[in-house]
C-alpha cells in the first residue's frame, strides 16, 4: 500500500536549504544585476502623428527585400516584444534575411485621447504610416505584419484598402472571437461596456493587466515567483525573467472610445464573422482581404485560441492562404529559442515566394 | 566585504543554523508524533525580501510580487508536507490537512482564489474591488449620514440631492450584492480545486509516481487550481456573475464621480465632465481639420491638372500657404511618456 508521498525530513530539510541558498545567492546577483535593457536593435524615427511614432530599424547591411514590411503591434502592449533582446528577436532575424521593418509605437494615451476610436487608429494612424511608406518607397502597395489587436486592425485596413497591402501576415490574431475556448471574449459578454467607459474614461493598464493575469491566476501570481527561485543564482536568466516581468508590466492605458468598440464590435458582436462591422462609417469584410495571407497562431496560446484564428481562411477573400501553426504560447511566439528560428524564416520564405 | 554582504551573511548563517538545528531535531523526532517547529519560506521571505530590494524599480516591484504571492502559498505547503514527512499517508489526509491550512475548519469553506486576488489587487495590479477599498471611507460616512433615507421619498428644497443620495447608495448595495455573487463563484473553483487535488494526489499513489519534494506537492495544487478555475470560469453563471461585478462597479463609480463633480462645482473648479467635453471637441475638431485638409489637397491637385501650366495669370496668383501635413515625416517629437528606448 503506498500513499502519494514519498518525503521525509531530511529530504524536505535539504530542500528547503537548497531554497535557501538560491535567495542568498540571488542577493548577490540582484546587487549584481546590469539595469534591464529592451529593444536590441537600432532604430530611428522617422514619421509621427500624435503620439504614434513610426520607427525603422537599422541594420549593418542593406534590406534586399524590394517592398517594406510593417509591423502593427496591439494597443495593449508595447511594441518592444517583437525586438526584445539581441537573442530573442524576430525583428533582428528578419532584417539579416534582407527585410526593411518597420514598426508601429502607438505611445501611451492619456485623457485627452480618450475619444480616440478605432477609426482613428486604424484609418488615421495606420493608414497614415501606410501612405507614407507608400510614397517613401514609391510604391502602390507595402507588405503589412499585424500582431495580436494589431492583427485585428490591419485585417480591417486590408479591407478597406485592399490596393494598399501587397501582403498580409497575421500573428496571433483573433478573428472568431466567440469559440468555446475563449475566456476573455466570455468574460467581456455580460459587460455593460458603455457603462464600463463612461465610469472610467481611459481603461487603466494595471486594470487590463489584472484581467490577463486572471486568465491564469495560480500560475501566473504563485507559481511564476516560486519557480523564480531558480534562477536567483543565474545572473543572465534572471535579467531575461526581469526583462519579460517589465514588458507584461508596461501597459498603455487603453483609450477609452478605442476600447469601447474594440469591445462591442468584435468580442461581442464578433464582427468579422457575424458581419456588420464597421469602421467610421465604412463597411468592413474579409471577402474584401485578396492579398496573400500568412496567417501565424500559436497552439498553447491562452489568450487568442488557435481556434480564434484559424476561421480566417474560410473568411478571407484571398485565393492564397498559408498557416503557420507555432508550437508555443502567445509569448513563446516572439521570444522562445524555436521561435527564434522558425517565425523570421518562415516569414522570410513566404514574402520571398511573393516578391517574384 | 561590505555592510550588506556582512549583514546578509550573518542573518543568513544565524538562520541556516536554524534551520539544520530544527530540520535535524524533527526528522530525530520522526514517528514519536511530536510536531517540531522549523523555519520555513515564509521566514525566508520576510527575511530575505527587505535585503533583495535595491531602490530600483525593475526589481523592488518583482520582490514585491514574489514575496506577496509565494510566501504565504508555499509556505503553507511547506508546513503540509513537513506534516506528512516520515509516515504514511493517503489523498484525502493530504487534502482535509491543505483545507485545513487555509483555514477552513469545522466544515466552513474559506476562499483560496478569493485570498490571492486581494494579494493581486495591493501589488500593482488593480482588481475590481480595490478602488471599492479606497472609497470605502467616503462611501462609509455617506452609508452612516444618509442611511436610512435610501427608500424615503424625496420633497422639498433637499430633493435632488437626496435623490442623489439615495441612488449612491442602492448602487453601493448592488455592489455588495454582485461582490456576493461572484464570490460565490471563487468559492465553486475552491471545491473543485481541492476535489481535483485529492484526485491528482490520489493517481500519484503507486511507486514511481510519488511525491518527494514540497515543490512537486505544491505544483501539484497549481494545476488542479488551474484546472478548476479554467473550467468555472468558463461557465454561463460566472460569466453573468463577472458581468453583473464590473457592472455594479461602473454605476457606483460614475455616481461617485457624479457627487465629487457637484461638490467641487460648488467652489468653482472644473470638473471631469467638463474636460471630458473639451478633448471630445478638441478630437472632432482634428478630425475635421484633417478632413478639411484632404479635401483641399484633392481640390489643389485638379485645379492644377486643370489650370494651364503656362498661364501667365495663375504664375502671377500668390502660391496657396503651403499645406502643413498634421502627420509629420520627420523626425519626432520626444519620445512618449515612459518610452524609454
Amino acid at each position: 500500500m503506498y500513499g502519494p508521498l514519498n518525503l521525509s525530513p531530511d529530504k524536505l530539510a535539504h530542500e528547503a536549504m537548497t531554497m535557501q541558498r538560491k535567495l542568498a545567492a540571488g542577493l548577490t546577483t540582484l546587487r549584481n544585476l546590469d539595469d534591464v535593457h529592451y529593444g536590441a536593435t537600432d532604430k530611428e524615427a522617422v514619421y509621427s502623428d500624435g503620439k504614434l511614432v513610426l520607427y525603422r530599424f537599422r541594420s549593418d547591411k542593406a534590406p534586399t527585400a524590394k517592398v517594406p514590411l510593417l509591423i502593427s503591434y496591439a494597443l495593449v502592449n508595447r511594441p518592444y516584444m517583437v525586438d526584445l533582446q539581441a537573442d530573442r528577436s524576430i525583428v533582428k532575424h528578419l532584417l539579416e534575411l534582407g527585410e526593411d521593418i518597420y514598426i508601429i509605437d502607438w505611445g501611451y494615451p492619456d485623457l485627452s485621447d480618450r475619444y480616440l476610436d478605432l477609426s482613428d487608429y486604424i484609418e488615421r494612424f495606420l493608414g497614415g504610416c501606410v501612405d507614407f511608406l507608400r510614397k517613401k518607397h514609391g510604391l502602390d502597395a507595402i507588405n503589412l505584419l499585424g500582431i495580436c489587436q494589431g492583427g485585428a486592425f490591419s485585417l480591417c485596413y486590408a479591407a478597406l484598402h485592399p490596393d494598399k497591402i501587397r501582403n498580409l501576415i497575421t500573428m496571433v490574431t483573433p478573428v472568431d472571437f466567440h469559440t468555446a475556448d475563449n475566456m476573455l471574449s466570455h468574460w467581456t459578454r455580460g459587460m455593460d461596456v458603455d457603462a464600463f467607459v463612461n465610469a472610467l474614461g481611459n481603461v487603466p493598464a494595471e486594470m487590463m493587466n489584472y484581467c490577463y493575469l486572471t486568465l491564469k491566476p495560480f500560475r501566473l501570481n504563485v507559481q511564476k515567483y516560486v519557480g523564480m527561485t531558480d534562477i536567483l543564482d543565474d545572473k543572465l536568466a534572471l535579467e531575461d525573467f526581469l526583462r519579460m516581468e517589465k514588458w507584461i508590466f508596461d501597459s498603455p492605458d487603453q483609450a477609452g472610445e478605442a476600447f469601447r468598440q474594440f469591445i462591442t464590435k468584435f468580442y461581442q458582436k464578433n464582427g468579422f464573422v457575424e458581419g456588420g462591422l464597421t469602421i467610421g462609417d465604412k463597411p468592413v469584410s474579409l471577402k474584401n482581404v485578396r492579398m496573400p495571407i500568412l496567417n501565424v497562431f500559436a497552439e498553447q496560446d491562452h489568450l487568442v485560441p488557435p481556434s480564434a484564428s484559424r476561421p480566417l481562411r474560410n473568411l478571407a477573400g484571398t485565393k492564397d492562404y498559408s498557416e503557420l501553426s507555432f508550437k508555443g504560447g502567445h509569448i513563446g511566439i516572439y521570444v522562445s529559442s524555436r521561435a527564434q528560428r522558425e517565425v523570421p524564416s518562415a516569414i522570410h520564405n513566404w514574402l520571398a515566394q511573393r516578391s517574384r | 566585504m561590505s555592510t550588506f554582504d556582512q549583514g546578509w551573511s550573518q542573518d543568513f548563517e544565524a538562520l541556516s543554523r536554524q534551520y539544520w538545528n530544527a530540520w535535524s531535531e524533527m526528522a530525530r523526532q520522526a514517528g514519536s508524533g511530536q510536531q517540531q517547529q522549523v523555519p520555513g519560506w515564509q521566514e525566508a521571505m520576510d527575511m530575505w525580501a527587505p535585503w533583495a530590494r535595491d531602490g530600483r524599480a525593475q526589481t523592488d516591484d518583482t520582490i514585491s510580487r514574489m514575496n506577496a504571492q509565494t510566501g504565504a502559498w508555499f509556505g503553507q505547503m511547506q508546513e503540509l508536507a513537513k506534516r506528512f514527512s516520515g509516515g504514511q499517508s493517503n489523498a484525502s489526509d493530504i487534502t482535509s490537512e491543505w483545507k485545513k491550512a487555509l483555514g477552513i475548519e469545522g466544515g466552513a469553506f474559506s476562499n483560496p482564489f478569493e485570498s490571492m486576488f486581494q494579494q493581486m489587487s495591493g501589488h500593482g495590479a488593480n482588481g475590481m474591488d480595490q478602488w471599492m477599498k479606497q472609497a470605502a471611507p467616503w462611501m462609509d460616512a455617506m452609508r452612516g449620514e444618509f442611511g436610512g433615507m435610501f427608500n424615503m421619498p424625496a420633497f422639498g428644497l433637499q430633493r435632488e440631492q437626496q435623490e442623489h443620495w439615495q441612488a449612491l447608495g442602492k448602487s453601493q448595495m448592488e455592489y455588495q450584492k454582485a461582490m456576493s455573487g461572484y464570490n460565490a463563484q471563487l468559492m465553486e473553483c475552491g471545491k473543485r480545486a481541492f476535489a481535483k487535488f485529492e484526485d491528482k494526489l490520489a493517481e500519484r499513489s503507486e511507486p514511481g509516481r510519488q511525491l518527494d519534494s514540497t515543490r512537486a506537492l505544491f505544483d501539484l495544487w497549481i494545476d488542479a487550481a488551474e484546472e478548476a478555475w479554467a473550467e468555472v470560469a468558463m461557465t454561463p453563471e460566472f460569466r453573468t456573475a463577472y458581468g453583473d461585478l464590473v457592472n455594479a462597479q461602473s454605476r457606483m463609480r460614475a455616481g461617485v464621480q457624479g457627487e465629487v463633480e457637484r461638490t467641487t462645482g460648488m467652489f468653482g473648479m472644473p470638473t471631469r465632465t467638463e474636460v471630458n467635453s473639451s478633448h471630445k471637441k478638441v478630437t472632432q475638431l482634428e478630425r475635421d481639420l484633417r478632413e478639411l485638409k484632404q479635401r483641399l489637397a484633392v481640390l489643389e491637385a485638379a485645379a492644377n491638372t486643370k489650370a494651364p501650366a503656362s498661364s501667365k495669370a495663375a504664375a502671377s496668383q500668390p502660391a496657396p500657404a503651403a499645406r502643413k501635413p498634421v502627420a509629420k515625416p520627420t523626425k519626432p517629437t520626444p519620445a512618449p511618456r515612459r518610452a524609454k528606448k
